[in-house]
């Protein structure tokens, strides 16, 4: 595992690349794409694990922070889609200097699989395979779903006087990060088309069962003519909740489903 | 102000940032953060990387970093026994930072958890010269523990009632139970997660000592930590006594919560801190200015 510093000298990113175990190398690597502010902090500990999971399989992995967000340089108020889009294409780049695979994996979640459904319409050739957990399709739902966390996270945390729990249209912070008015521009303007933009010749939708807008999100993509395959996965991953409560930090289905696809794509 | 991914320690596998000032030599000490419960070194809502940015613009140096086995660093080679592994990792921080900047003296900022380690290491290694925690330990004196009481009636008049009526069979039952012996025959089991709570005298022989070099404490207690802590003077009340308690500051912060969720939180927090280490570490004399290695 190799923490560094890539990319432009005025938007520095950090970035782990775990490489390949020498003896078992697949030609294949991961790109990870995090989900934004809170829930990156729950993820982060799931990532590691399941870096160091790959690695030892044969599979590269980079991970990276956005601009503006974690280890990586910028403020919190920095950071904007078109630009975490660069870092994407940015990372990739350098995953493939760094592992030499001639096949790349990318991994997004939440935000993240957004992220990456955007900016891989922007490759000069489709991505071998994007496994998008739980994106992000609708920004406007999204910033309600942010505004209902933060509220109960501020009810919570359990310093009188006692926080409303009526969500508030977030202004400059969700969850305690704070956020840029281009970020809320975009994320208020983000719909199903951005997504349906995405270069891949295989997308993996991995989505909670029931999930109402998940059918219209892959009959989407598939009318784009990207090949689609749905994955329904009952575990309910508690993304934006405050670290500190006892909830799993790495479930064993969540390692698991991951890896099984990510596996499975890299064997194909 | 520059920042470098470092990984160090034996077999370099604690992973940590380095915030360097544009001009290393204006203070002399250094900070040193960490993890926060299981909270990689970012701190919680990356407090850990804005508070290094804003003390690395006032002239000090940091470093951030993940114990063994945490966030990005990897398990120590020949680990040790847990709280003896986390003062073996924060030493090597301190090496790292004293070999990258020249400096021999820093300051532990440590949440929660974080700040027991704090306190832990400063015993036993002497070139930390202040700490600063939050959330960390706290102590009852007879006026908290009023206050708690009112705080639970004024909450849940009922079920306070009702937690009142039942405290004499509690008692009647906990003296005539007792834990579980080991399977070997040795002490009762009981789970404190390995991190009991000091003894008061135990907590200020600690402080005393550190004070007693010349180091210098900054405790500060939340909303979070109502129950255990509930008004400004607490700790001077508990500790007022103690030689040391005219130096140490205790501030509390009931309208802030444990993990700093706002960031009009982080900011005065960050504040209190910047203007704490300037007062107390002060800008460097010319006669003690250390050369970076």
């Amino acid at each position: 595992m190799t923490p560094f510093r890539f990319g432009p000298a005025a938007r520095q990113l950090y970035g782990v690349f775990h490489p390949a175990a020498p003896a078992q190398q697949r030609g294949v690597a991961v790109l990870v794409c995090s989900p934004f502010g809170q829930e990156s902090i729950r993820f982060h500990r799931m990532l590691r694990v399941l870096s160091d999971r790959l690695a030892s399989r044969g599979i590269g992995v980079l991970r990276f922070d956005y601009f503006g967000v974690g280890e990586s340089a910028g403020d919190d108020d920095e950071g904007d889609l078109l630009g975490w889009r660069d870092d994407v294409l940015i990372a990739h780049n350098e995953l493939l200097r760094r592992s030499r695979a001639t096949r790349v994996i990318w991994l997004g979640a939440r935000l993240g699989a957004t992220i990456a459904a955007i900016a891989s319409s922007q490759l000069p050739s489709p991505a071998d395979r994007l496994i998008l957990w739980e994106p992000v399709a609708d920004g406007r739902s999204y910033l309600r779903e942010l505004e209902t966390a933060h509220a109960r996270a501020l009810a919570d945390a359990g310093s009188p006087p006692p926080a409303s729990t009526t969500p508030t249209a977030i202004v400059d912070e969700a969850l305690g990060f704070g956020v840029s008015a281009a970020l809320l521009e975009q994320l208020g303007r983000l719909v199903q088309a951005d997504l349906e933009a995405a270069k891949a010749k295989q997308v993996i939708l991995v989505l909670p069962p029931h999930q109402t807008a998940g059918p219209a999100l892959a009959q989407g993509l598939a009318r784009s003519g990207l090949q689609t395959r749905v994955v329904e996965f009952s575990h309910v991953f508690d993304w934006s909740s405050e670290e500190a409560l006892s909830t799993a930090l790495v479930p064993a289905p969540v390692l698991e489903m991951l890896a099984t696809h990510i596996e499975a794509a890299s064997d194909e | 102000m520059n920042e470098i991914a470092v990984s160090f320690g034996p077999g370099k596998h604690l992973s940590g940032t380095l915030a360097l000032p544009d001009e290393l030599g204006q203070r002399d000490v250094g900070f040193l953060m960490l993890n926060a419960g299981v909270i990689h070194r970012i701190g919680p809502h990356r407090f850990n990387v804005k508070l290094a940015r804003r003390l690395a613009s006032q002239g000090w140096p940091s470093l951030r970093f993940d114990l063994a086995g945490q966030g990005d660093s990897d398990n120590a080679p020949q680990a040790q026994p847990f709280d003896r592994q986390i003062v073996a990792d924060l030493r090597a921080a301190m090496d790292h930072l004293e070999r990258t900047t020249g400096l021999k003296r820093f300051v532990i900022a440590g949440i929660c958890s974080g700040a027991h380690r704090g306190l832990a290491v400063a015993q036993e290694d002497e070139r930390v010269m202040g700490l600063w925690m939050l959330d960390g330990y706290a102590y009852p004196s007879g006026r908290s523990r009023l206050q708690r009481y009112l705080l639970q009636w004024r909450r849940d008049p009922a079920a306070t009632l009702r937690a009142w009526a039942a405290w004499p069979l509690r008692y009647l039952a906990k003296r005539l139970s007792r834990p579980a012996p080991a399977a070997d025959g040795g002490e009762p089991l009981e789970i404190d997660y390995g991190h009991s709570t000091p003894a008061p005298d135990d907590f200020a022989a600690m402080l005393d000592k550190l004070d007693r070099r010349g180091g210098r404490v900054f405790l500060m207690h939340t909303g979070g930590m109502l129950w255990r802590y509930s008004y400004a003077q607490q700790f001077h009340d508990v500790f007022g006594d103690r030689p040391f308690a005219a130096r140490v500051r205790c501030d509390f912060l009931p309208d802030i919560d444990h993990t700093l969720t706002t960031l009009s939180a982080q900011r005065r927090v960050i504040d209190a801190i910047a203007g704490w280490a300037g007062e107390v570490f002060g800008p460097q004399d010319a006669a003690s200015k250390q050369k970076p290695a």
